[in-house]
């Protein structure tokens, strides 16, 4: 722990009011993210992960969500905090984002490179041409053949590969210091996939930046990731470096993540296991641990109080009454 | 009396509001006695005023026209006691008692309704959980959070209920002319005329009630037709689909190509005399194209689905395939276009009438009472601007509750 | 494009002849003889006859048919009336129903886009359900008592504006500028009750299509780039949501001609919509058709303008 974090969320809470009742989507969230690192954040779908990324953006749609506590400490301000004209100058500035869909998410009424520019205008308050000129630069850096002309292209005129590829360039244009990276590749095929994963990677190298990266693929994390945060529920339940992680997972869901995954460096075909029952609705969580009603090892007391995240071992903190190796 | 039993109980307690439990003892035997207690004693406010609203609607109905409606059983059951006495003309006053008698069923009805629903009423449990969550339950909560398109059945559900107790309520005939010069012109409030007379001593208010009979009844029954047929051939070219789909589009088309107002005026304009069936008929084959269009979207994309592919597979036939297993599926939408259709053809039959086009005079139709106030603005402005506000009410809660309905089929606005 | 723009002529033509012949048929099988209305019924037979005979109505209907389309194109048309040429009697009326129509639909659209973007923007505010309310009265409202209404406060009660006509008497001898004003004061009152109803009609539509844009994954891009919102909601939303709305006015044009027939009636404006209720009550076949005729061209020509403006916004559609 040498360098102070770029980002720090503590206890972070995001909900949302709904007709059928408050949804609790995103309830007591803390990690922080080092300068040059990557952070990984993995688990199930509906878990949270996205509602946490766009938190940190201030981009969560209000109403109907709310900010029900916590902060989001950046480069000494809380993001929590600022106003919408503040935010505005930090996104795509300082922070920014790529999203999961590249199909939907860039407009497509308007070219490649004007999209790309219009980032730079706003935070570079440099000329449209100029604009254009790092546009072009961008799409050159995530391996755009014949970036001229293709700045000129729209949308449609692209594949998704393509496309991820853009979003990355406008992402990147102002060299942010964070990457908010929303499952940048799950809508993308295999092959394609490793492409994007490997162009972010240099990238961040180059840029020295660090990247908050979202997913549920286990194998990714272990590719890119330097640290793991495992999300259930809207709560952080395991959070380790990858090795230790990989290693030794000390919370049960973490453990039956791993064990419902075919890993393609294993000798022989482990059977599959799949985690019983289905993620409970922000709605309406269990009482005590939000994993009791699905977990191997769940016991009386876990019905009773919420575990805190504790040090399981040194570095590695979990949030468990029980955990692994602990039986 | 769908107006009656239908519209009470529309509206739902504020949210949040604290539910309270069924009635007992004497509070429910006092909401059993009066329709819309019942809701008030619970805490809810909107079903009460809905009921009450009603329940005022009977009552007025029955000071004003209490003493006609009297007079028409009278007349009818003395007719009736010489009929069965070996006598067998039909009296010259039938025409306007029969209304009268239907006028006097009507409230009746309402009255019937208003109490059966008070007593049901009063021995529900709000906090029992609600039965069986069928589809158009669930629609109907939805269009039930909508002040909007609710206030817009309570009012068509009142329009209509005062097309048939207008025998009742109207001060006098619509074609009764007073005394012309001592009565003709009057402003609204003169003695015995609230809403004045027009330049033939007719009462105002009395054309504005017997048209709303006319006008509305046009507006609905042509509305129904433009969408039975829509459907029909809507369906007709989903199914078939080669030349069938083609002509029927096509010529779907071509009407839509043309202002529909000038077809109309041309079809009309060769009539010396148009009857209201002439007017609601040819409204209504010009109005389906938009229907068809929606129906033959919804066939086609409902085709493909497995129940029907199921259907077809057991050897159903076609057209019980089409018309009991697809149309239905696509009515939702269909439901909504009706609404909005028939606001859009009261506006249309008004314009009609006002080219003088419409119904032929003296029947009173709202349109026509315009046309014939156009020129008198001046001095009369009485006369022309009733019907246009009774229009816009008419079309408006038909839109009100197009919208609504559109709404509260939209699965993406669901909560 | 060119292409798609000359597919979509070929397919609007037989449209527009399929219109012009239902039509034509239509007025001769209709019961009533254009001739009554031209002459008093005890004339003599022979001169009745004679009138028949110049009218043309004497031939066989399938002659009369393509003999009226050869004189429409040849533009030999003349009326039944006066016997002017028709191209004479529409060229007075067609210029004077274009500037009420193009009038209406630029307030309409102008009025319509901008409320419908405050609407979204302000969604479930109080001012969204103050317009939304207020812009389903006005589409609920018949056009025609609407122009009575403003004539009644406007020209009668208030009396600021010209109630009827295009001109002030005496227009002919005003200088140009005054002559402009005047046409503007008359301009008013029509084109407010024609654009209103229409405005209605397109705040909802735009409100709904701005709601739906917004709700997109590249708004959600615009504003994690640190656009200010006014940029994402002028730039990114805006343009998209248009789209439809551009498609709506190639559909909403017959509608406009419907309301102006209603709306010329009512100020007596001396455009086409009141010539064809003047020529459909008079029978006066030859104006009644080329006016159908004239209408479903520009009805036709009025879609493909807004295709044409639909590529330029959109270009998934010029990129093929
Ligand atoms: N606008 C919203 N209104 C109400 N609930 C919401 C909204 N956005 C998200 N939620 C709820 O918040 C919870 C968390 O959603 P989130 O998108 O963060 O999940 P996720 O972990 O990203 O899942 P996935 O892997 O599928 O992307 C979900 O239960 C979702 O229903
Ligand atoms: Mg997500």
């Amino acid at each position: 722990m040498s360098a102070a974090p770029v980002l720090e969320i503590r206890d972070l809470k995001t909900w949302f009011r709904t007709d059928r009742g408050v949804a609790r989507a995103v309830d007591g969230v803390s990690f922080e993210v080092l300068p040059g690192e990557t952070l990984g954040v993995v688990g199930e779908s509906g878990c949270g992960k996205s509602v946490t990324a766009l938190s940190v953006l201030g981009l969560v749609p209000k109403p109907p969500g709310i900010h029900a506590g916590g902060q989001i400490l950046f480069e000494g301000a809380d993001l929590a905090r600022l106003g919408e004209r503040e935010l505005e100058d930090i996104r795509g500035d300082r922070i920014s984002m790529i999203f999961q869909e590249p199909m939907t998410s860039l407009n497509p009424v308007f070219t490649v490179g004007d999209q790309i520019a219009e980032s730079v205008v706003r935070h570079r308050g440099v000329s449209r041409g100029e604009a254009m000129g790092v546009a072009v630069d961008m799409l050159q850096k995530v391996g755009i053949p014949s970036p001229e002309s293709r700045v000129r292209d729209y949308p449609h005129q692209m594949s998704g590969g393509m496309r991820q590829r853009v979003m990355i360039a406008m992402a990147l244009a102002c060299r942010p210091t964070l990457l908010v990276a929303d499952e940048p590749t799950t809508a993308l095929d295999v092959t394609i996939q490793a492409q994007i994963l490997e162009l972010l990677a240099q990238l961040q190298r180059d840029l020295h930046m660090s990247v908050l990266l979202i997913t549920h693929d286990l194998g990714v994390v272990e590719e890119v990731c330097d640290r793991v945060v495992v999300m259930y529920a809207g709560k952080v339940v395991e959070r380790a470096t990858v090795d230790d992680l990989f290693d030794r997972p000390l919370h049960p869901y973490t453990a039956g993540l791993f064990r419902s995954v075919p890993r393609a460096t294993g000798t022989r075909a482990a059977r599959l296991e799949v985690i019983p029952g289905v993620v409970p609705s922000p709605l309406d969580f269990p009482t005590g641990c939000r994993f009791r009603n699905r977990c191997p090892a769940a016991r009386g007391p876990c019905a009773e109080g919420e575990p805190p995240l504790v040090e399981g071992a040194a570095g590695h903190q979990v949030a468990c009454h029980y955990p692994e190796g602990t039986r | 009396m769908e107006s009656a039993g239908g519209a009470p109980g529309a509206v739902t307690p504020p949210q949040g509001a604290p539910r309270r439990g069924p009635l007992s003892g004497g509070a429910r035997a006092a909401a059993a006695a009066v329709p819309g207690l019942g809701p008030l004693l619970r805490g809810e406010p909107g079903v009460a005023a809905v009921a009450l609203i009603y329940l005022a609607a009977a009552l007025s109905t029955t000071a004003v026209g209490g003493g006609r409606a009297i007079e028409a059983v009278a007349d009818w059951a003395a007719w009736g006691a010489a009929r069965l006495a070996g006598g067998t003309a039909i009296p010259e006053w039938s025409r306007v008692r029969l209304d009268s008698l239907v006028a006097t069923l009507t409230l009746l009805a309402l009255y019937a309704g208003l109490w059966t629903w008070a007593v049901r009423d009063s021995r529900r449990d709000p906090t029992a959980p609600p039965a069986r969550d069928t589809e158009g339950r669930r629609i109907w909560r939805q269009f039930r959070r909508n002040p909007g398109a609710v206030g817009g059945l309570v009012l068509i559900g009142l329009l209509y209920l005062v097309t048939l107790l207008t025998p009742l309520l109207a001060p006098y005939l619509p074609e009764v002319q007073m005394d012309v010069v001592a009565n003709k012109l009057k402003p609204p409030g003169s003695e015995g005329f609230p809403l004045g007379t027009d330049e033939f001593a007719r009462d105002v208010l009395s054309r504005l009630m017997y048209g709303a009979r006319i006008s509305l009844s046009i507006g609905f029954i042509a509305a129904s037709l433009s969408v039975g047929l829509g459907t029909v051939l809507g369906a007709l070219a989903a199914w078939f689909g080669g030349w069938v789909d083609m002509a029927i589009m096509r010529f779907a088309d071509m009407l839509l190509s043309f202002p529909r107002l000038v077809l109309l005026l041309f079809l009309l304009a060769a009539f010396d005399t148009r009857s209201m069936y002439l007017i609601v008929t040819i409204l209504g084959v010009t109005g389906w194209m938009s229907v068809s269009r929606l129906v033959r979207a919804q066939i086609l994309s409902l085709r493909e689905q497995d129940f029907v592919q199921a259907a077809r597979a057991l050897g159903l036939p076609t057209g019980r395939i089409l018309f009991v297993h697809l149309v239905p599926n696509s009515l939702a939408p269909v439901i909504v276009a009706a609404s909005l259709i028939t606001g859009h053809t009261l506006l249309l039959d008004a314009g009609l009438s006002f080219l003088g086009l419409g119904v032929s005079p003296p029947t009173p139709t709202w349109g026509g009472m315009i046309s014939d106030g156009k020129d008198l603005l001046r001095q009369a402005w009485w006369i022309a601007v009733p019907p246009g506000l009774t229009i816009v009410v008419a079309a408006l809660s038909f839109n009100l509750v197009g919208d609504g309905l559109r709404d509260a089929l939209d699965p993406r606005l669901r909560t | 494009m060119a292409t798609f723009l000359l597919r979509r002529v070929l397919v609007a033509l037989p449209v527009i002849l399929g219109v012009f012949t239902v039509l034509f048929f239509a007025l001769h099988a209709m019961p009533g003889d254009p001739v009554d209305t031209l002459i008093p019924r005890d004339i003599p037979s022979e001169n009745r006859e004679e009138l028949i005979r110049n009218l043309g109505l004497d031939q066989p209907l399938y002659v009369q048919y393509f003999k009226t389309i050869e004189q429409l194109f040849t533009l030999q048309l003349k009326t039944f009336g006066t016997r002017r040429p028709v191209v004479e009697v529409i060229a007075e009326a067609l210029p004077n129903t274009l500037i009420l129509a193009l009038a209406s639909v630029a307030i309409a659209y102008v009025v319509g886009i901008l409320l419908g973007i405050v609407q979204a923007v302000r969604q479930y505010s109080k001012l969204d359900t103050g317009i939304t309310v207020v812009a389903l009265v006005f589409y609920s409202m018949p056009g025609f008592w609407l122009a009575l209404m403003l004539i009644l406060a406007f020209a009668l009660w208030w009396p600021v504006l010209p109630a009827t006509g295009m001109h002030s008497p005496g227009w002919e001898f005003m200088p140009p500028a005054a002559r402009r004003l005047d046409l503007l004061r008359h301009l008013v009152l029509p084109a407010a009750t024609l654009s209103l109803a229409s405005a209605a009609g397109v705040a909802r539509y735009m409100r709904s299509s701005m709601l739906e844009v917004v709700r997109q994954d590249y708004v959600r891009t615009a504003r994690a780039k640190g656009l200010r919102r006014s940029k994402v909601v002028f730039k990114h939303a805006l343009r998209n949501a248009l789209l439809p709305i551009v498609t709506l006015l190639g559909l909403e044009l017959p509608a406009l001609f419907s309301g102006a027939v209603l709306v010329e009636t009512v100020f007596g404006w001396p455009g086409m919509g009141r010539q064809i209720v003047g020529a459909i009550f008079r029978q006066d076949f030859p104006v009644v058709l080329t006016n159908t005729f004239v209408f479903s061209s520009l009805v036709v020509l009025g879609s493909l303008l807004a295709d044409l403006l639909y590529s330029v916004v959109d270009p998934r559609i010029r990129h093929g």
